[in-house]
């Protein structure tokens, strides 16, 4: 049991290692914005949020399960992943903010409609996100791919974990996601109206005032 | 053509250029590559161990790479002068994802970036082994970093003098 839980601490405290180094931190800090797109609704917020972790933690869960009962072959994996992934990335994350910054419709959003159709249309597009978690886990750069498959692998396999400690790595890459969704919130609350001026928030960040997104007004 | 208009046309065209420039570059024949920046060693019927420190790295050569990189290879001149000096042990950086060297993948199953150490006999593998704690390592302090390395190269070494 302690073993268990040496083990599963190390797996979180990988996940963390690989968000914060410097490529998955620019994907992850890419999904803040994406998940936080629809600020004016902390139930659209939520789910978008817990969608991009599941994403990334079904992905790491999948990938720990398969190599763990060699399924696939690590080396060749891993080179597959590194090499593809980040060269699809590219273009997918500029197609992400050209979503973001309104210059693209949502593939799920039809091109008229009420506000009935719209929301339907939003709560189809926190989907995204998931789709989101699961190709951001499979865009492995150095960093990742060296503590994933170097690090967790062999102590999953170690202990006979192929699931539980992936599962714990995901959740430790999505761990600043959380703190940084958080001190975007804390932001706002602080620039509460009736001010409109921006506060800082207790992360030292300015913090953002509501976009127009989240009025019904704007569409 | 509005300018909302024409950022996202303009936007949507450096899509596919990228992906189409991504298609081309795979299926473009690949040219005949130089030998690799490693330096063989002359095949020779020693009964002697020597050793390597392989530093293999790829097209993409990030900031945490080369900081283990330049981490290990000072960590080494500064151990092992001595082995350096005589030959004993040798310094070698190949980038395994140049077509000659992509044999090291397989030869050493890398699966990333990686500071692996060789015992070679007659010229040929006797041993080796994957320092692949370096990763977790790079991120404490330089001296930290410098233990492990140091103190995993005896290990495999059999305990090399200082």
């Amino acid at each position: 049991m302690n073993e268990f839980a040496a083990a599963s601490a190390a797996a979180l405290w990988l996940g963390v290692l690989t968000s914060i180094s410097p490529c998955p931190l620019a994907t992850n800090i890419a999904a803040v914005s994406y998940v936080g797109r629809r600020v004016g609704s902390a139930r659209l917020v939520l789910a978008s949020g817990l969608l991009y972790a599941a994403g990334r933690t079904i992905t790491y869960v999948a990938l720990g399960a398969a190599l763990s009962a060699s399924l696939l072959a690590v080396p060749q994996l891993s080179h597959l992943l590194q090499k593809y992934m980040n060269i699809l990335l590219g273009p997918l994350l500029v197609l992400v903010g050209m979503l973001l910054a309104g210059l693209l419709e949502s593939p799920f959003s039809g091109g008229g409609g009420g506000a009935g159709l719209r929301e339907k249309a939003d709560g189809l597009g926190v989907w995204g996100a998931w789709l989101l978690g699961v190709v951001f886990a499979l865009s492995f750069c150095p960093t990742s791919a060296a503590l994933f498959f170097g690090s967790l692998l062999p102590l999953a396999v170690g202990i006979d974990s192929p699931f539980a400690l992936p599962a714990l790595y995901g959740v430790g890459t999505r761990c600043p996601c959380w703190v940084s969704r958080r001190c975007w919130r804390a932001g706002r609350r602080a620039s509460a109206p009736p001010s409109s001026v921006s506060a800082r928030s207790s992360c030292g960040r300015a913090a953002r005032p509501a976009p127009s997104s989240s009025s019904p007004a704007s569409g | 053509m509005n300018a909302k208009s024409f950022a996202t046309a303009a936007l949507l065209a450096f899509v596919a250029a990228t992906i189409g420039a991504a298609i081309l570059k795979e299926f473009r024949a690949a040219p005949a590559p130089p030998a690799a920046e490693r330096r063989a060693r002359p095949a020779g019927g020693t009964a002697e161990p020597l050793y390597a420190a392989y530093y293999f790295h790829g097209n993409i050569r990030c900031e945490t790479c080369t900081t283990i990189e330049e981490l290990s290879s000072s960590t080494l001149e500064r151990a092992f002068a001595a082995e350096l000096d005589s030959g004993r042990l040798e310094w070698r950086l190949v980038n395994y994802d140049e077509p000659a060297n992509e044999h090291f993948r397989e030869d050493f199953q890398l699966a990333f970036q990686s500071l692996v150490l060789v015992e070679e006999r007659g010229g040929a593998v006797a041993r080796w082994t994957n320092l692949k704690d370096v990763w977790v390592h790079v991120q404490d302090t330089p001296e930290e970093f410098g233990d492990y390395v140091v103190s995993a190269s005896r290990e495999f070494m059999g305990g090399a003098p200082e």
